[in-house]
């Protein structure tokens, strides 16, 4: 599904390289946990393969396309239904309600489309343990209930490939579960999860390991 | 509760206004002879006070139908302080009189601000009860 | 824009209250400036225009030592009495080098009303002038009776008559506004004159000795030909009918009259400069504020999936609607700040001063609500772009 060759990339501010040539491949069903220390490059690696930073050197194919060479149009539509992506801080449009948020990119179009994935939401929303949280505001909810918004809000459109930055950190292990919980049902049904963590738990859901400083 | 301190002081102070612009700010013409804009100015008094007056108990009034309905008074009020001069007490009939030159443009300015703040007030009103 | 993404538009707006409000408030002020500056511009260059036609001789000859008064009178509409002799306009119409001449004689009335201020009353001849003519048009080819009369703008009039000297008048027809002295005057053929000042004897008013005469006229206005030069006509003028006159030069207080419209507008015209360069400033501040403020919710919409051209358009909409919002509310503000008052800014200014009309309002709200909304599209436009163009992941890590 997914294959990045020789990626590179370092920042502007400092020109270390973060990321030095790696190789990585992600196949359906496949749950796949990064890990590495605190500024190994863990963040880094999961943006450029979620399409949302363009390495330096070296190509991410998703579903045969190289990703960084996609019109503004087609990686948007991946973006929009095939990528699911949850930042490791939790990012919510201030003003707009968690169901608000969710549904946020079928709000301006028809209102049938908007309806069906507000169903949605709230099933995802009611298997995460917070369904009635969906008219509250982000400011009402809890870091825990937060990361739970932002995993349903990734997996609304049922995205082949999840890529979630440290879901777990900072969580108490009960809301941890859940969550790790529900990524690994996700895989079952033929999708993949790729995620970003120094929380040995995930290993017990992983089917992978990737050790970043050791790529 | 924010829209009620609001619209109360817009109402108290177009009102105070009112009652200025024809004496102290834009006064009309001064003569020992009692001129149409002489009760034009009597009247604007008498019409300040009351927009005044409604302004001070809209303050104090939870009620939103009754604030309701003295936005309707207010509006109603601002088209009184226009009628005025133009109609029903009148001014000078020279278009350089002083109370024509200052005093009429200040009035109409005054009576087209309270009819925007009373219009605006009766719109958030009616849509807030409507919403319930 | 269809009414659903308008409202959408709207709620976006209102998300972000105290940012958009303080980007309102900014059009509007600039709005509110833009419409007064181009208004009482335009409005004291249209009286100017009309003092100028107004004041269309060469040379005016005016009884001597009442040169001040005369001039006063053409410029400011101070009303005026002061007389030659009939005879003095026959003598002067021979003299050599003159295209065109014509008399007029000024009197001072009290009209009936007592709520009414003075007006001037001239009298003038159809047949030779060309001076009031040009502003009476049509109804300057109606010989005017004895009893009609043509009125200024500023004379008001409920029934179509006019009350002077206990005798009424019909309104012939009332002038367009002009701005200037015009407007406050009343005309009547040069025939109505002795009926007029025997109508003043008997209601009791009081005529001076020069008034009782009737056979007076209070000013000559002549056009010189080409073949001659003004000095010239004055020198013919002096041997013709002796040291009686002063000479006042219609055109050249017309240019004086410039000379200070141009100080007062330079004046405005840099005010206003600076004053928009302040606020175009200030627009730029705050859209930069704006765009930082909204850098992670972009980047964040970007990774949802939104096109950049969606974010693009969604950011200028937003902008847009602002923008018409506070051109409009500022314009309209304007118009209700500068038309109510306009008498009052041309008196102030001491200047000739023409407001303008309904549909010139309408056009200057269009034009500046077109010129604002484009302002602030500049403004704003490179910081959309490049806050659209960011790396969404560096906006959000920034924001960690």
């Amino acid at each position: 599904m997914l294959c990045a060759e020789g990626i590179s990339k370092s920042y502007k501010s400092n020109r270390r390289k973060i990321l030095d040539s790696l190789e990585i491949s992600i196949d359906e069903g496949e749950f796949i946990a990064v890990m590495g220390e605190s500024g190994s490059g863990k963040s880094t690696l999961l943006a450029v393969l979620a399409g949302i930073l363009d390495p330096d050197e070296g190509q991410v194919l998703f579903e045969g396309k190289d990703l960084y060479k996609l019109s503004d149009e087609e990686l948007s539509d991946i973006h929009k239904r095939k990528i699911g992506y949850v930042p490791q801080s939790n990012f919510f449009l201030k003003n707009y309600t968690i169901l608000e948020n969710i549904v946020e990119p079928f709000l301006a179009g028809s209102s049938e489309e908007r309806i069906a994935y507000e169903e949605k939401a709230k099933r995802h929303l009611e298997n995460l343990g917070i369904g009635d949280l969906a008219d509250r505001f982000p400011h009402e909810l809890s870091g825990g209930e937060l990361k739970r918004a932002a995993i349903a809000r990734a997996l609304l459109t049922e995205p082949v490939l999840l890529i979630a930055d440290e879901p777990t950190t900072g969580l108490d292990s009960g809301t941890g579960r859940i969550i790790l919980e529900y990524l690994s049902e996700y895989v079952v049904s033929g999708h993949a999860v790729l995620v970003a963590t120094h929380d040995d738990h995930v290993k017990e859901y992983a089917g992978r390991v990737f050790d970043i400083q050791k790529s | 509760m924010k829209n009620r301190i609001i619209f109360a002081a817009v109402f108290v102070l177009l009102g105070l206004l009112v009652i200025l612009a024809p004496t102290v700010l834009f006064p009309v013409c001064e003569s020992e002879m009692k001129m149409a804009c002489f009760f034009t100015k009597k009247a604007e008094i008498g019409v300040g006070l009351v927009i005044v007056a409604l302004g001070v108990i809209y303050f104090f009034l939870k009620n939103k139908d009754i604030r309701l309905g003295i936005s309707i008074a207010q509006f109603l009020n601002a088209a009184l302080v226009l009628a005025l001069p133009l109609k029903l007490t009148g001014l000078c009939k020279m278009s350089d009189m002083a109370c024509r030159v200052k005093t009429y443009p200040a009035l109409i300015v005054l009576s087209v601000l309270l009819a925007v703040s009373a219009a605006a007030d009766i719109f958030l009103l009616a849509r807030s009860e409507n919403e319930k | 824009m269809s009414l659903r993404r308008t409202k959408n538009t709207i709620k976006d707006i209102q998300r972000h209250a105290f940012l958009n409000a303080c980007l309102l408030a900014t059009v509007v002020i600039l709005s509110v400036m833009l419409f007064s500056v181009t208004v009482i511009s335009v409005s004291l260059k249209k009286g100017m225009g009309n003092m100028r036609k107004r004041l269309g001789a060469d040379i005016m000859l005016v009884p001597k030592g009442e040169r001040e008064k005369a001039e006063n009178m053409l410029l400011e509409g101070s009303r005026s009495n002061f007389y030659f002799e009939g005879e003095v306009y026959e003598k002067v119409q021979s003299i050599d080098g003159i295209s065109d001449s014509t008399s007029q004689c000024f009197l001072k009335s009290l009209s009936a009303d007592c709520c009414s201020s003075e007006v001037q009353i001239v009298f003038f001849d159809p047949a030779s002038d060309f001076v009031v003519g040009p502003w009476i048009e049509t109804e300057y080819k109606q010989k005017l009776s004895g009893d009609a009369v043509i009125v200024g703008s500023d004379i008001v009039s409920e029934d179509g008559m006019i009350k002077l000297f206990g005798q009424e008048y019909a309104i012939a027809s009332q002038m367009a506004r002009t701005g200037t002295a015009l407007d406050r005057s009343v005309y009547f053929s040069t025939d109505a004159k002795a009926e007029l000042l025997r109508n003043a004897e008997e209601k009791g008013s009081f005529l001076t000795e020069e008034q009782k005469k009737g056979d007076i006229l209070s000013s000559i206005f002549i056009n010189v030909d080409g073949s001659h030069t003004a000095e010239q006509i004055i020198d013919s003028a002096h041997k013709t009918i002796g040291d009686i006159f002063d000479v006042v030069y219609p055109k050249k207080l017309h240019e004086s009259l410039s000379g200070s419209l141009g100080k007062i507008t330079g004046v405005v015209n840099a005010i206003s400069l600076s004053l928009g360069i302040l606020l175009v400033a200030i627009l730029l501040i705050i859209n930069s504020i704006i765009m930082k403020g909204r850098k992670s919710e972009i980047a964040l919409l970007r990774v949802l999936g939104h096109r950049k051209k969606d974010l693009i358009r969604k950011l200028l909409s937003e902008m847009g609607l602002i923008s018409l919002a506070g051109a409009l509310g500022g314009s309209l503000l304007g118009a209700l700040i500068v038309i109510p008052f306009g008498r009052y800014i041309g008196k102030s200014l001491d200047m000739p001063y023409l407001g303008p009309g309904i549909a010139s309002v309408l056009v200057q709200i269009l034009l500046i609500v077109g010129i604002v909304i484009l302002i602030v599209f500049l403004a704003s436009v490179f910081f959309i772009i490049h806050t659209t163009n960011t790396e969404p992941y560096l906006a959000l890590r920034k924001e960690e």
